[in-house]
């Protein structure tokens, strides 16, 4: 009985062992937000068999994981979801700044429940009473950010208190913002043109006007200062830009350059860049 | 007070039993552990489901539920409610029948009067003796005055000494009340004391009911001769009293002196459990002690049952195997016997006259 | 050593882990913040939230749960048994897939007709209050069953021989008997469901001012890469949650009735 127990007990601490050991030579800690995910993961894949170089992706909200990657002490390359985040966390030294490149633009539009039972056709639709609206999360997510310089652009007081007042949600992340719409929670909400690509048979876009439109986003992507290996993390950057990484996210329906972007919604507009976001919306 | 009619009752052992419990009778149910006692209280009292009927008073109960047929119930556990002081508990059906406070102060205090446990009011249970928690019990299952009481073992819990002194309290009060009461027992060890009539319960069904005197000495079936441990009943031919409180009896070629009050004995029961049987000639006086020829033995269990011959008189003797075989005894051994009155039971005569013979030489 | 210290040393043990990790929080501490977060009319709020939220969905659980647990403890019906696995819903389905379940109900024709012409509940307080009841409710059923077995049946005999209905026998006896149970039931219901975040957080959202309970903010810290904010709130969270648990087991002391 006893013999058992020892033999058991060295089985399992022998493949302990084994799932500690690495079976790749070298490894990549990616730190990413949601919003990309399929054309991360796809991208990860194709530079593995490349390079022979693992890849470990975690996603989460681009906040959290950058909470993450700052309290774990270890990441590669951070990959938020929006431009805001690599902001802050080049304010708390966690990127190296020199290293950040642009990955995809990406433009805000007005996302519906598909098939558009409310009849939102445009930005002051969604002041209408009894309309069901939702944001991101203005403090932490790029898109409400956004969404908020948009509000605060184009609407008069009354329509902002209007559309305040059909506000249900500021919702954490990115893809929240798109599953709110999938799931039904609300009947519009204002997020990425890209949203509909997500879950097509649920979401649909619809376009805001050229002039309602104040900048547009892109997702950045940095080599995080905790990295051990610094070129390594270089390679995967550079992998990501190339034209080959590019594709792989021009698939998924990203804009791969500004003028694309511009192209589409038929205006030029600032890229990123910094939006003060209103105390009063803010809850403090 | 009613009268309880079961019949043809099937429920678990119970295997179409019928019983009549008169009006005010105090009936003691006897049998064997699992032989179904608790279940017929049960039955009784409505707590399980069962085929058959129960009659109280020829009203048909079997769709009535157990709080609505005014049974009162004694468990062998008693089942105190321990959040409850003792005053509480007696007061709980009171309580739940919706009497007003003063009705159940009194009612309470009359209870633990009588039943001497006045000062036990502001108790737990928790706190209480066994023999304290019985009459607590007791109160509790009477305070809302049922016509029928059911009892589960009553004093088995008890040492032997409260347990005779509550059993003579407990008869006295159940006449009193008037009350119809079923009492189970697993042995007859006491309820000849309180019982107007023994009822013996063999695989589900009533062996024999009977007062206690035709139970013990005219045993109906081999069951319960059995249950009864197959006394050797002598019948008395002489009868006389020696001096007051002792009398002599002779049944064939056996004499017996034993304590006795009364008048005239007709028939004397004794367990072969008290004939004292050995080889060698036991110390002590003469007086019930006989000689005596083995006739046959017999195994059972692990009990070893003894035929002896005493002149033309046979009697019979119970011993374990262990004892038995330190003895080295066989058929037509010549053995000593002492005749132990512990257990000694009696018919008494009805006739008021002397069986003695005047003419008989002794005196 | 003695088995006696050895079974103290693991209880000690655990609460070294626990205290350890409080401990930790100091590290992240700034001691400004703390007050700043603490009066700050947001953080009121949630603390004002979480403790009302919790308190009705408590209270909610143990009213369903008394019936239920005492069906289940008592009566063996078609269907016990199972009733009985499915309490364990809300542990083996994580809470966001429980609050997944909730928002995918509400799509449903029967959920959506219920919203239009009952209430809103998804994105609403009311959608805090379901999320911490159904989570809740599962756990509080078995903990109160279990208390409830304890009680001997045999009690409630005793009290319908004494002319009580099996209606009066519960409230007369298997009650007051299995008090003591059911209050340590309700204590842990409420700790569960000041605690909930998963099914919360995807219900009812995490608007401040309006949806945001003291779990979620936590949350939303973290997700805006504020730990400093983060720690602050936990701690608040924390000295709230334990200190209240605390004061209700001082009250109610202990009553036992072997």
């Amino acid at each position: 009985m006893k013999l058992r127990i020892v033999l058991v007990g060295c089985v399992l601490a022998l493949s302990l062992f084994n799932v500690a050991a690495p079976s790749f030579a070298e490894e990549l800690l990616v730190f990413a937000g949601a919003a990309s995910k399929p054309p991360t993961e796809e991208a990860g894949r194709v530079f593995e068999k490349r390079t022979g170089v693992k890849v470990n992706l975690t996603f989460g909200g681009s906040g959290f994981v950058l909470s993450q990657m700052e309290l774990g002490k270890k990441g590669d390359i951070y990959f938020p979801g929006s431009s805001d985040f690599m902001e802050v966390a080049k304010r708390k030294g966690l990127v190296f700044p020199g290293s950040e490149k642009t990955v995809v633009y990406v433009v805000p539009a007005i996302n519906v429940v598909a098939g558009n039972p409310k009849a939102v056709k445009s930005l002051h639709d969604l002041a209408k009473p009894g309309l069901r609206v939702a944001i991101a999360n203005p403090e932490g997510v790029c898109v409400g950010l956004y969404a908020v310089e948009i509000i605060e652009r184009n609407f008069s007081p009354m329509e902002k208190a209007a559309f305040r007042k059909n506000l249900v949600n500021y919702t954490e992340s990115c893809e929240k913002t798109a599953t709110v719409i999938s799931l039904k929670a609300a009947d519009a909400v204002i997020g990425w043109r890209v949203f509909q690509y997500w879950n097509p048979e649920r979401i649909q876009t619809i376009p805001l006007k050229k002039e309602e439109i104040v900048r547009i986003g892109y997702i950045p992507i940095a080599i995080s200062k905790l990295t051990a290996n610094r070129p390594l993390a270089q390679r995967f950057i550079d992998f990501i830009v190339s034209d080959e990484g590019r594709a792989i996210f021009r698939k998924y329906h990203y804009f791969m350059t500004p003028e694309e972007a511009f192209a589409w919604i038929g205006e030029k507009k600032a890229v990123g860049g910094e939006y003060k976001l209103p105390a009063e919306w803010i809850a403090k | 007070m009613p009268r309880i009619e079961l019949r043809n009752i099937h429920k678990h052992v119970l295997d179409g039993l019928t019983l009549i419990i008169e009006d005010g009778e105090i009936v003691a149910l006897v049998g064997p552990n699992g032989a179904g006692k608790s279940t017929v209280l049960n039955v009784i009292a409505g707590l399980t489901p069962y085929k058959g009927e129960v009659y109280f008073d020829g009203k048909k109960m079997d769709d009535i539920p157990s709080y609505r047929r005014g049974v009162g119930y004694l468990f062998q556990d008693l089942c105190l409610f321990p959040h409850l002081t003792v005053g509480a508990n007696i007061a709980y059906s009171l309580r739940v029948r919706g009497d007003n406070g003063a009705a159940i102060a009194a009612r309470v205090k009359e209870l633990t009067k009588a039943l001497h446990i006045e000062k036990l009011k502001e108790r737990y249970p928790q706190s209480l003796s066994g023999g304290e928690k019985q009459r607590v019990a007791i109160a509790r299952a009477v305070a809302c005055s049922p016509k029928i009481l059911l009892l589960d073992e009553p004093t088995s819990s008890l040492d032997s000494q409260t347990a005779k002194y509550l059993r003579a309290e407990l008869g006295g009060f159940l006449r009193r009340m008037g009350i119809t009461a079923v009492f189970v027992v697993h042995d007859l060890l006491g309820a000849e004391e309180i019982a107007d009539r023994i009822a013996i319960i063999h695989k589900g069904r009533i062996e024999q009911t009977g007062p206690p005197e035709i139970i013990f000495f005219d045993p109906g079936t081999e069951v319960v001769s059995e249950f009864i441990g197959r006394p050797n009943i002598l019948v008395c031919d002489r009868c006389r009293v020696l001096s007051s409180g002792l009398v002599e009896i002779v049944s064939g070629d056996v004499r017996v002196v034993f304590p006795y009050e009364g008048n005239m004995v007709e028939r004397i029961a004794i367990s072969p459990h008290d004939i004292y049987v050995s080889r060698t000639k036991p110390p002590g006086p003469t007086l019930n002690r006989y000689q005596a020829i083995v006739t046959n033995i017999s195994r059972h269990r692990s009990q070893v049952r003894i035929g002896l011959r005493i002149g033309r008189t046979i009697i019979a003797a119970e011993l374990t195997d262990s004892a038995f075989d330190e003895m080295d005894i066989a058929e037509g051994s010549e053995v000593y016997i002492v005749i132990k009155l512990r257990r000694l039971r009696y018919v008494e005569s009805k006739a008021k006259r002397h069986l003695w013979p005047e003419s008989a030489s002794e005196n | 050593m003695t088995f006696k210290r050895l079974a103290i040393a693991f209880s000690v043990g655990v609460f070294v882990l626990y205290a350890g990790l409080i401990l930790s929080l100091f590290y992240f501490y700034k001691g400004p913040l703390f007050l700043e977060a603490l009066c700050s009319p947001r953080t009121l709020f949630s603390i004002k939230l979480s403790l009302m939220t919790a308190t009705a969905a408590t209270a909610m659980s143990v009213v369903f749960a008394i019936p239920s647990a005492y069906a289940l403890s008592r009566y063996s019906f078609f269907g016990s048994r199972i009733i009985d696995t499915m309490l364990e819903l809300p542990m083996i389905v994580s809470p966001v897939a429980l609050g997944a379940l909730i928002l995918i109900f509400f799509n449903t024709p029967v959920g959506s007709f219920f919203q239009e012409r009952g209430m809103q509940v998804v994105f609403t307080v009311y959608g805090i209050l379901l999320a911490q009841f159904i989570t809740t409710v599962g756990i509080a059923t078995r903990l109160m069953k279990s208390a409830m077995d304890e009680i001997p049946v045999r009690y409630e005999e005793v009290a319908k021989t004494l002319g009580a209905s099996p209606a009066k026998a519960f409230f007369t006896v298997t009650l007051p008997l299995s008090r003591g149970g059911i209050i340590a039931s309700a204590i842990l219901t409420w700790a569960k469901a000041v605690g909930e975040f998963g099914a919360t957080i995807t219900v009812a959202g995490s608007m401040a001012m309006r949806t945001e309970t003291l779990p979620v903010a936590i949350f939303m810290r973290l997700a805006s890469a504020d730990i400093e904010g983060t720690a602050v709130l936990v701690l608040i969270l924390l000295v709230m949650g334990l200190g209240l648990l605390y004061g209700v087991r001082l009250l109610t002391g202990r009553r036992s009735y072997v």
